[in-house]
């Protein structure tokens, strides 16, 4: 099995839910973010993932943004930050997220039960 | 900035021109403001930058691509843009022309008709005749006294149409300025 393409999937899957994650502890740009998420490598993204991302959050209404002037030799940058809405998302994806963790524990469990049945 | 970073940027922006101008000077003051920061903080190199944000072209096909198959207003923004081409192109080599021609055609004959039955009528009264103007059907030819009535009646008909096709080129240009505002504000 190709397990690239998996890890791939599960990314595709669930950036957006990180990228909320984020937005919910603070204002953040996207150079942050990035680097934020680069440092768990599963999470990983490319220009050309986050920023159409983060610009499809905004039109959706789930994240908002403002540009701000930096110290001397930083460019400006563009802030975002999680509105109501994007809250509400979130929330009903963490409840989503729990449910298919507890799904996927339970399946585990039955597995480990049926083990000790076979090799009893 | 160097050049090349500059080039990458204006590359980027004339990909990205389906979109609205204020969206593409947005997205590209972001790319640039990724570039810098990745310059300043990581200490890449201009080649560095570029080799990790790709392909112009497949960056800018990312934000279109989303926009296209993500948002309901490009969709909207597609067809009116369909709507007004469609429209202007029409208009200008079929529509307006023919209307325009006719509105003045009609109007033209419509005050010419009467005239002419005034002057037929009038003749007749007066004792001269005037054979190019007459109402011929087949091989009878009206009498002088009703030729006034008759082209009355045919002088407000073509009135009537020259109004009908003023109308009509109204219509359209209401249409179409509609579409073309419709292109203005979806963005």
């Amino acid at each position: 099995m190709n397990l690239e393409e998996w890890r791939a999937q599960i990314k595709r899957g669930t950036l957006e839910y990180a990228i909320l994650l984020l937005a919910r502890q603070g204002p953040c740009y996207g150079y942050e973010m990035m680097s934020r998420l680069a440092r768990r490598p599963i999470l990983a993204a490319g220009e050309s993932t986050i920023y159409p991302l983060l610009r499809r959050l905004l039109k959706d209404g789930r994240l908002s943004a403002f540009w701000q002037e930096t110290a001397q030799g930083l460019p400006p940058r563009k802030y975002y930050c999680i509105t109501p809405a994007g809250l509400e998302c979130l929330a009903a994806m963490e409840a989503q997220w729990a449910e298919l963790l507890a799904a996927l524990e339970s399946l585990e469990k039955e597995e480990e039960h049926e083990d000790g049945q076979t090799a009893e | 900035m160097d050049k090349l970073l500059n080039d990458y940027l204006a590359q980027v922006e004339n990909c990205l021109r389906p979109l609205t101008a204020s969206e593409r000077v947005d997205i590209v003051a972001e790319i640039k403001s990724q570039m810098l920061e990745s310059q300043a903080k990581e200490g890449l190199s201009s080649q560095e930058i570029l080799a990790r944000l790709g392909d112009a072209r497949a960056l800018a096909r990312a934000y279109l691509g989303d926009s296209i198959a993500r948002s309901r207003f490009s969709l909207r923004r597609l067809l009116a843009c369909i709507a007004f081409g469609g429209m202007a192109g029409l208009g200008g080599m079929f529509v307006l022309p023919i209307f325009g021609v006719l509105t003045v055609g009609f109007l033209f004959a419509g005050v010419i008709a009467p005239l002419a039955g005034l002057l037929k009528t009038g003749g007749w009264f007066l004792g001269f005749d005037m054979p190019f103007i007459m109402f011929q059907f087949g091989s009878y030819s009206l009498h002088p006294l009703l030729v006034l009535p008759l082209s009355l009646a045919v002088g407000a008909l073509f009135f009537a149409l020259a109004m009908g096709c003023w109308w009509a080129v109204k219509a359209y240009m209401r249409a179409a300025g509609k579409a073309h505002r419709a292109l203005g504000t979806a963005a």
